[in-house]
């Protein structure tokens, strides 16, 4: 005979009635859509949250480490940085301090105005009465770099007409943005001015181009369009530099060629870590160089005679900044400029070299310039070794 | 005789030192072909021939890389040994090879410098102890 305990059965039961009523409770659709809604609500709200924990500018490469304080996802937020103006004369190589502290300035978060989501530089360029080739080539290299960044450059044309046409010739246009944050129409394709933009590894396209811009250079020196396998040799080795060791935010290279009459100016920027950063330099060389005071003008020098390492510091490496020097010696590369960190390196001229003193901005990155002869050419094809 | 043309049977537009950096790297040019056309002439005992001419121009970098890896594997006299490279268009690539990569690489074989390899390889023969030997000998490193 079942033993059953009054209270017991009264705690089931009441135990019994409770979880009925809970299932009607929380079975019903009205409950479903509630609870379906909350749970929406609360995913949402964790996405939100888990967004916000990143950076909004993390820029890393560039000084755009800096937090916003704000909440920049709030409708309408706007945060408008003044407009950064050239210097008048915006010439890299003649004035290299001024341009350095513009080309800081455009590269700083501090700078960068948002609104809502977009960020952007604004800088005016009407006040430029004079600009050189170097300086558009820095600018595109930096342009991408701020779009690879999500950052648009906007900016406005010179005052002086054959500055601006100069910018309008170079297709420097089709890497800005106008004030109304919209592209400019892209510039008609120029027979004076060349770009080759590289990003992440060297693919064969990216090497076939280089082949046909040495040929057409040859043809336009010479008459005679052929390969020039030096050149080539040269042109892979610095472009390989930017990819390997400058470090920019997706291994990017802009290689410029301007044709003009008797020569063709050659342009390579990277706006990575600079030369001086990636070197590795032994122990004993650190302590000499540190005990004798040496610039960093020498250190350059230096690192194109083969006395520090690579930083990869295998011993087989480090070939390809001697053979730079070595072409130049030898006339190929006629009036090469090296620029990197805060040192502008003249091959053809030692007292234009020199060390940018302290309180000025460090170039980020590297940019060669040199030019190309017929005589140049000639000398290119008697292909000397280069003994190190 | 053992040949390879570097411009039919490769590429005519060599590329840079690692396949992380270009395509038709020096890295991948010795993995694909030189490691295992070198091993088949040291077997038959013949030489094998690289013919570096007809190409648009080569990176230093992709010649070291290449024939560096072929001495740090097999050593600086079993390369000579069964090795001719030709380049009429550039001698300047056998001086170099010959006065710089060279030595280089047999000092880094000696001192146990691994090579170093920016994607996985099929493995690849290596002088060992007096005989060749098949392995994956390095992997990328992350």
């Amino acid at each position: 005979m079942l033993n059953i305990n009054v209270k017991e059965l009264v705690i089931y039961h009441f135990f019994y009635v409770i979880l009925r009523s809970m299932k009607k409770l929380f079975a019903t659709i009205e409950y479903k859509r509630k609870n379906r809604r909350r749970l929406l609500a609360l995913v949402k709200k964790r996405q939100k949250e888990k967004r916000r924990k990143k950076p909004y500018l993390r820029l890393v490469g560039l000084n755009f480490h800096e937090p916003l304080d704000v909440d920049k996802k709030k409708e309408g937020y706007k945060r408008i940085r003044p407009m950064i103006s050239a210097p008048s004369n915006f010439q890299f190589i003649e004035n290299t301090e001024e341009c350095l502290r513009f080309f800081s300035e455009i590269r700083s978060s501090k700078n960068c105005s948002i609104i809502k989501t977009t960020k952007f530089i604004q800088i005016s360029l009407t006040e430029v009465e004079k600009i050189d080739y170097p300086t558009i080539n820095i600018l595109i290299a930096i342009s991408r770099e701020l779009s690879n960044r999500k950052v648009n450059l906007q900016g406005n044309f010179p005052n002086n007409v054959a500055c601006k046409n100069m910018m309008v010739e170079s297709g420097f246009l089709n890497y800005m943005y106008n004030d109304k944050n919209q592209r400019y129409a892209k510039a008609a394709k120029s027979d004076t001015f060349f770009f080759k933009k590289g990003q992440g590894a060297l693919s064969n396209d990216d090497n076939i181009n280089i082949s046909n811009v040495i040929k057409k250079t040859v043809k336009h020196l010479t008459g005679t369009e052929k390969p020039n396998t030096v050149i080539k040799s040269l042109l892979l080795e610095i472009c390989g530099n930017s990819i390997e060791h400058a470090n920019s935010k997706g291994k990017q290279w802009l290689l410029g060629v301007k044709y003009e009459k008797d020569k063709v100016i050659f342009s390579v920027t990277d706006v990575g870590l600079g030369i001086l950063e990636t070197l590795y330099k032994k122990f004993r060389i650190l302590l000499e160089d540190n005990l004798t005071f040496k610039s960093n003008l020498d250190v350059l020098n230096g690192a194109f005679n083969r006395k520090y390492g690579s930083s990869t510091q295998e011993p087989n490496r480090n070939k390809g900044l001697p053979s730079i020097k070595f072409n130049s010696e030898n006339k190929v590369l006629i009036n090469l400029i090296v620029v990197t960190n805060n040192v502008i390196l003249h091959f053809d001229n030692d007292i234009a070299s020199k060390t940018i003193s302290g309180n000025i901005p460090q170039f980020r990155g590297t940019m060669y310039q040199w030019e190309l002869t017929k005589q140049s050419i000639l000398k290119a094809e008697q292909n000397l070794y280069v003994d190190n | 005789m053992l040949t390879i043309n570097i411009k039919n049977d490769f590429s005519a537009y060599p590329g840079l030192r690692h396949c992380n950096l270009s395509d038709n790297s020096g890295e991948h040019f010795y993995h694909e072909l030189l490691n295992k056309k070198f091993k088949e002439a040291y077997e038959k005992n013949d030489r094998l021939t690289v013919i570096l001419d007809g190409t648009d121009g080569y990176a230093p970098s992709f010649i070291d890389e290449a024939f560096g890896n072929l001495i740090y594997d097999y050593s600086l006299d079993i390369v000579k040994k069964y090795l001719i490279i030709i380049s009429t268009e550039e001698p300047i690539w056998i001086q170099a090879l010959e006065k710089d990569t060279y030595p280089k690489w047999e000092e880094r074989r000696k001192g146990g410098m691994n090579p170093i390899v920016t994607m996985e390889h099929e493995p690849w023969f290596r002088f060992v102890n007096g005989s060749i030997e098949q392995n994956q000998w390095e992997k990328p490193r992350n």
